[in-house]
């Protein structure tokens, strides 16, 4: 079942096209990997999907579908909930862990301790962080590690109970142990929430996603199973770009 | 052997400039210090004053009230337009003529000398509007003083927060406001408090402003708005200028002076605080 | 039920910025307003070229000029004080201090903004006109000179910190192809960087005169309060301290009460035509 359908997308910065003619379906569940050189689109594809990209200056044409309605129909705060997304650099608010993850419920008028403390707990079991950081909820979350600010980030985005999760790049910045780590933790979430990541490390589209869209210059040049993208790739400059990477 | 001359003469000035601006902060600080120390005592801080003329003997408790309730009403006036107009540059306006507009506007009223906007409280408000020579007179001309410096340094601190961060807020589908009130501002709170003391120092120094709104020679302390008020500095022209009691005098100088100096050392510390958070 | 929040909150953002944008409109329109019964009188040129006040009369008269030059002359005299110790702290500043000196000094420069200037008035009063009493043996020691004096501290830190602002700037730029050439610290400072500077001093210049003219207690109580003909012994008047001295005495509605509003009128001419050159100057810097 696709939960987003994306026909004609077209998005633009004043006059420079960034995102051109794109259309493709995302699949309920599963993890989608979004590869391509830098300045290709892949970000702005993001911030298309949850309306951000109004704020940034950027406007779009075509349509895009969530849950077979255009997104332009729902409330923007609704769909943002119900999209939600991670940036590259891990942005905890300078508050305490747990005011970082009950900052959102709250503003949904969730007021009751018991429920909040039962959220936060939660979020922390699924992003990995409760037996690290369990005893120190009123610890500065500016004051976690790379890894854990990252994965509290993700966790606060989870706190609005999104279907889908957009991820800019989240591991750019952060060394091997602590990408494994997240990365684990998203096949995870995978059983439950629907996951687009945008990514520049094709061993870690490989490893996580299972489908893979290739993007150049804003243009959708595949998009397969991930074991077709990179395994038998239909298009030249697809093999070329994963090839190129590999040495 | 002449570039060795003009070489010393220049090293000579530089030293001599320097050493002056230290020996006189420190000569001004030393010399009410000593002069006024003498003077302060439980009757001086909690008393009224008293004698003929009046202010010759007793204290300057309703003059250090008067001052006291000045600045609050000043900072609290300055600070609800200061932060409104930080918000609405910030995040609210969109245009770039309209926000050059309104800066340009706020650098010449920091450049109002103190003494045209007394005039100004003086004719609006308190012969205009009928508020006479009051505590309300003398609080809104004083929060028209130090209005720009509010509003420049909010805004500064506003500017400064990380975009990302505020991004991140409105990623989670939270409205502007919620994330002014949750987010913004209690992650500004200390720099837009210390700037609110500053500026609050600022105001309860200024004499011109208040000679003509607000303060009178003798006042009790005031039991409403509209009532008039004794202030520190206005005293303390008082007392030199009619000659009543050099004594009183010193004294009134060194408690304004220490009054600042608690201001100052309560926005460092916000300062240190808000370091200690990051 | 929340968009509507937000919408009153975004109109309540607005109202309160157009209010306090519109203060300054009021400032000067008030002003204007009311000095413009007093020229309907007495004409502008009259006002600003007569010599003598005298508002109790008679004849009542009441012209600026001498007071408009003890206002001008006072803070000339200050500026001629404040200057070569400012630039020479901010030389100090910007090229000869580590980090920590500097923060001292700036905190240095700091307390001397932060003091008001009631307490300058005061110091001024008991300590350089009693100087002037007792050690030069004059009638009185009230006078330009002192009012000069006094207020050159006050305007010392925003000289030094206008000077210091673009001095470390050039100094980064060219110290070290200047030192390249062999050539001593001090001779770089005295042949590169003061000439370099000239635009931001000259900027200070006129910002302290800018400040000057408008202070009012400071000079108010040292400089004798006398509208006569300035001279750098004797005693003069500036319009600051014309206003707070008899704007409270003065019958409301009166001549004297709207003269006084339009010298108020005058002193705000002259600062925008002060900070007209400012912004030119300092537009003219960043070229």
């Amino acid at each position: 079942m696709n939960i987003l359908e994306i026909n004609n997308l077209n998005v633009s910065y004043g006059s420079k096209q960034v995102i051109k003619n794109l259309s493709m379906n995302i699949e309920k569940n599963k993890i989608t990997a979004v590869i391509g050189p830098s300045g290709c689109g892949k970000s702005t594809l993001l911030t298309t999907l949850n309306l951000m990209i109004a704020e940034n200056g950027g406007s779009f044409t075509g349509e895009i579908l969530f849950k077979g309605k255009d997104i332009l129909s729902y409330e923007i705060d609704y769909l943002r909930r119900m999209i939600g997304i991670v940036f590259q650099k891990s942005t905890p608010f300078p508050f305490s862990i747990y005011k970082n993850l009950t900052y959102a419920p709250k503003y949904y008028g969730i007021k009751d301790k018991n429920r909040l403390n039962e959220i936060v707990e939660n979020i922390l079991k699924r992003v990995g962080l409760y037996d690290e950081i369990n005893k120190n909820l009123n610890m500065l979350a500016t004051k976690l590690s790379g890894g854990q600010q990252q994965r509290l980030c993700i966790g606060r985005a989870l706190t609005v109970e999104p279907e889908i999760l957009l991820l800019d790049e989240p591991c750019s910045a952060l060394d091997r142990k602590n990408t494994a780590n997240i990365e684990e933790m998203l096949l995870e979430l995978s059983k439950d929430y629907t996951i687009v990541v945008v990514t520049h490390n094709l061993s870690q589209a490989k490893r996580i996603s299972d489908y893979t869209a290739f993007i150049l210059d804003g243009e959708l040049i595949e998009y397969d199973t991930t074991e077709n993208v990179f395994n038998n790739p239909k298009d030249d400059r697809t093999r070329e770009y994963i090839k190129g990477i590999y040495g | 052997m002449r570039e060795k001359l003009k070489d010393s003469v220049f090293k000579i000035w530089i030293g001599l400039s320097t050493s002056l601006v230290f020996i006189v902060v420190v000569y001004i600080f030393l010399y009410i210090f000593i002069n006024g120390a003498g003077s302060i005592n439980g009757e001086f801080l909690f008393s009224a004053p008293k004698g003929m003329p009046i202010g010759s003997e007793g204290g300057i408790f309703p003059a250090i009230v008067g001052s006291l309730l000045l600045m609050v009403i000043a900072c609290a006036f300055a600070s609800i337009l200061a932060i409104s107009t930080a918000i609405y540059l910030v995040f609210y306006c969109t245009s770039e003529k309209v926000k050059r507009l309104i800066h340009l506007i706020i650098q010449c009223m920091s450049g109002v000398p103190s003494i045209i906007l007394g005039l100004f409280g003086y004719t609006l408000l308190v012969l205009h509007l009928g508020f006479g020579r009051s505590l309300i007179s003398g609080g809104i001309t004083l929060g028209v003083m130090i209005f720009p410096y509010i509003q420049v340094r909010v805004e500064k601190t506003l500017i400064e927060v990380d975009k990302a961060v505020i991004t991140s807020s409105y990623a989670l589908g939270v409205s502007k406001v919620y994330t002014l009130f949750k987010l913004i501002f209690p992650m500004c709170k200390f720099d837009i408090v210390s700037a609110i003391t500053l500026a609050g120092g600022f105001a309860i120094g200024a004499a011109a402003p208040v000679i003509l709104t607000a303060a009178v020679i003798f006042a009790p302390v005031p039991e409403s708005i509209f009532s008039p008020v004794m202030a520190l500095p206005f005293h303390l022209y008082i007392l030199t200028g009619e000659g009543i009691s050099l004594e009183k005098a010193y004294g009134t100088a060194l408690v304004l002076m220490l009054i600042l100096l608690v201001i100052n050392i309560i926005s460092v510390i916000l300062n240190f605080t808000r370091k200690e958070h990051e | 039920m929340r968009k509507i929040r937000e919408k009153i909150f975004e109109i309540l953002i607005k109202m309160l910025t157009l209010f306090s944008v519109l203060i300054l409109a009021f400032v000067v329109i008030f002003i204007f307003k009311e000095s413009l019964t007093f020229f309907k009188e007495v004409s502008l040129l009259k006002f600003i070229t007569g010599r003598r006040w005298n508002p109790l009369g008679p004849p009542e008269e009441l012209s600026i000029l001498n007071i408009i030059w003890g206002t001008v002359y006072v803070s000339l005299v200050a500026i001629a004080i404040a200057l070569p110790i400012g630039i020479g702290t901010a030389v100090v500043l910007s090229c000869y201090t580590n980090r920590n000196v500097k923060r001292l000094i700036r905190g240095i420069v700091d307390i001397l903004a932060g003091v008001p200037s009631v307490i300058y008035g005061f110091v001024g009063l008991l300590v350089v006109v009693k100087f002037f009493e007792v050690n030069l043996s004059l009638a009185s020691g009230e006078s330009v000179l002192s009012g000069g004096i006094v207020l050159s501290v006050m305007l010392l830190p925003f000289i030094v910190s206008t000077c210091d602002e673009s001095m470390e700037k050039i100094y980064r730029e060219y110290s070290q192809s200047s030192r390249a050439l062999g050539v001593s610290k001090s001779y770089m400072i005295r042949n590169l960087l003061l000439p370099a500077s000239k635009r931001s001093i000259l900027a200070s210049v006129v910002l302290a005169l800018g400040r000057g003219m408008g202070e009012t207690m400071a000079v108010m109580m040292v400089i004798g309060n006398a509208s006569i003909i300035p001279r750098l012994l004797g005693k003069a008047q500036t319009i600051p301290s014309l206003i707070a001295l008899e704007m409270g005495m003065a019958e409301v509605g009166s001549l004297h009460y709207h003269a006084l509003i339009a010298s108020g009128f005058v002193l705000m001419i002259m600062l925008l035509i002060i900070n007209g050159l400012l912004y030119v100057i300092k537009n003219r810097m960043d070229i």
